[in-house]
């Protein structure tokens, strides 16, 4: 089953989020990635937008052109969050961002920023760039794009079902990515066995 | 006169580059492709993993048939060239690289590839993806061909940023070090999907360190799916840790499931005495790249893989 989600989402909404369901969303979006976060935090530059209404931030580069009806988005697909590690947690916290969409998934700071303020982290299920650029109803506003090009820019999208997207990071601390990870270092420690490699095995130091 | 057909016109390269760059980016090879289907028939019916590989192979499709990007990461611009005997573009071999730029520049105006290349230092964007050494142009003069072949691969960064690891390691560490590093690595790199798995991991080992890892990504970008080396140790070696990578269980984007690689290479060149380096490189799951032959009188062969290593495997 998938849940369909409005955004702006709201605390009790991202409450009733598990870490493994899946999830699409309608409304609106903003997108950044290195250099929003870099911008944001090291230069206190950031688009002026109404962040209690506009609470979910995407990961995201897209391929996009402009033609006589405005912008159109060619394909998108999340890139990967755990690049964005440093800068994510203080900044969900400073902008009350309620969910975070990008590949793969973050680490400790972020998840310990979202158990604060009650947030969660969306990642692609696979790779379908068209079909969620199919999904973006209106590209409505760009900023920075003199200032860092389309791939970096912020983008506003107003999205219709979008997605869908795995809930890997929830509110309560789980992450999806944790039980998988883990149960491949345990059929890790049979393929070093069957190679010889023992479990403490150092490399020779040079 | 008899000579002419021998040249191949300018306008033809600038053609075939530039349609060498739209099918690359729409339509994925078929090997990759026949593989992918493969991984999706074994998943498990209603796991995460299955619901990841037909989501992808569905946006596979529509790519293919509407001519849409595969991916909008279409990461480095990365081109491969054979030329064989006799046979020259019309403005000299060292036009090539001109004409590589110009394509490059030409897919990223109509929007067939992001524009995704920046400084590393200042992060401009100059919007083209030509810049200092990018597109990267890798020539090979080849014995016994009359063709120039020509290959593409749009390089996405998810399987670079995150699929390349590269360790000196010394001889009394021998293959237990290489094997160890290459199951560490795998699982470092796809873990969580960073790499965006499915992967074609490629190993390079031995050489220098720039050889080395020459070697681990030319393996995986440019050697069929399904391809052995040559060499029974080294094909012996290849299957034995594609299998053992598989049973990790990462799957399709770190979901889990039963299939991690679309497969495993392995290439090697002769090391110092006192050196055992290794390197890996991997390719992502649309595993993008077009090749095309160019013969004398201009005749063009559109193929899914170059013959990198000249085994005549493709």
């Amino acid at each position: 089953m998938i849940k369909e989600l409005l955004l702006p989402l709201d605390r009790e909404s991202v409450s009733n989020l598990k870490a493994g369901e899946l999830v699409t969303l309608s409304g609106r979006l903003f997108t950044g990635r290195e250099s929003f976060y870099i911008r944001a935090v090291e230069e206190s530059i950031l688009p002026p937008l109404d962040y209690d209404r506009i609470n979910v931030m995407m990961h995201v580069g897209p391929v996009i052109d402009k033609d006589y009806s405005g912008w159109n988005v060619k394909g998108l697909t999340p890139t990967t969050s755990i690049r964005m590690e440093k800068y994510a947690g203080q900044l969900i916290k400073k902008l009350k961002t309620r969910a975070l969409i990008g590949k793969g998934t973050m680490g400790s700071k972020t998840m310990a920023a979202m158990k604060e303020i009650g947030a969660v982290h969306l990642s692609p299920l696979g790779i379908y760039p068209v079909l969620l650029a199919r999904q973006i109803k209106k590209v409505e506003k760009v900023y920075f794009l003199e200032e860092v090009g389309p791939t970096e820019a912020t983008w506003i999208f107003n999205v219709k079902q979008f997605g869908p997207f795995l809930v890997d990071m929830d509110i309560y601390g789980t992450n999806y990515f944790d039980r998988l990870i883990s149960d491949s270092r345990e059929e890790m420690k049979k393929v070093y066995k069957k190679y010889g490699i023992p479990l403490n095995y150092k490399y020779t130091p040079i | 006169m008899a000579k002419k057909k021998n040249i191949i016109s300018d306008m033809q390269m600038r053609e075939v580059l530039d349609n060498l760059i739209a099918r690359s980016v729409t339509v994925i090879p078929e090997d990759v492709n026949d593989c992918l289907n493969d991984i999706l028939g074994k998943e498990l019916p209603g796991s995460m993993a299955e619901k990841s590989m037909k989501a992808t192979l569905e946006n596979l499709e529509l790519c293919k048939r509407e001519s849409l990007l595969a991916c909008p990461d279409t990461g480095y611009p990365l081109f491969y060239f054979r030329v064989g005997e006799g046979i020259f573009p019309e403005k000299g071999l060292s036009s090539i690289y001109d004409l590589c730029r110009c394509s490059v520049k030409n897919a990223t105006e109509n929007n067939r590839l992001r524009k995704t290349m920046v400084h590393p230092l200042t992060r401009h964007n100059p919007g083209t993806n030509v810049l200092q050494f990018l597109p990267k142009v890798e020539i090979k003069f080849s014995r016994g061909i009359d063709y120039i072949e020509a290959t593409f691969v749009p390089k996405g960064g998810g399987s670079e940023i995150f699929g390349t690891f590269y360790r000196m390691i010394t001889p009394v560490d021998g293959l237990k070090g290489i094997e160890k590093f290459i199951i560490d690595s795998s699982m470092r790199a796809m873990e969580s999907g960073k790499s965006c798995p499915p992967n074609l991991i490629g190993i390079g080992i031995g050489g220098t360190a720039d050889l080395c890892m020459k070697l681990a990504k030319e393996s995986a970008l440019l050697r069929p799916v399904g391809s052995r080396h040559p060499e029974k140790l080294i094909a012996d070696m290849e299957i034995s840790l594609r299998d053992d990578i598989n049973s990790l269980g990462i799957g399709s984007m770190g979901t889990g499931g039963k299939t991690s690689l679309l497969d495993l290479h392995i290439e090697y060149a002769a090391s110092h005495t006192a050196a055992l380096p290794v390197a890996f490189n991997c390719q992502c799951s649309v595993c993008r790249r077009a090749t095309a032959r160019i013969y004398p009188g201009g005749i063009v062969e559109m193929l899914d893989c170059p013959d990198w290593f000249e085994r005549g495997e493709i």
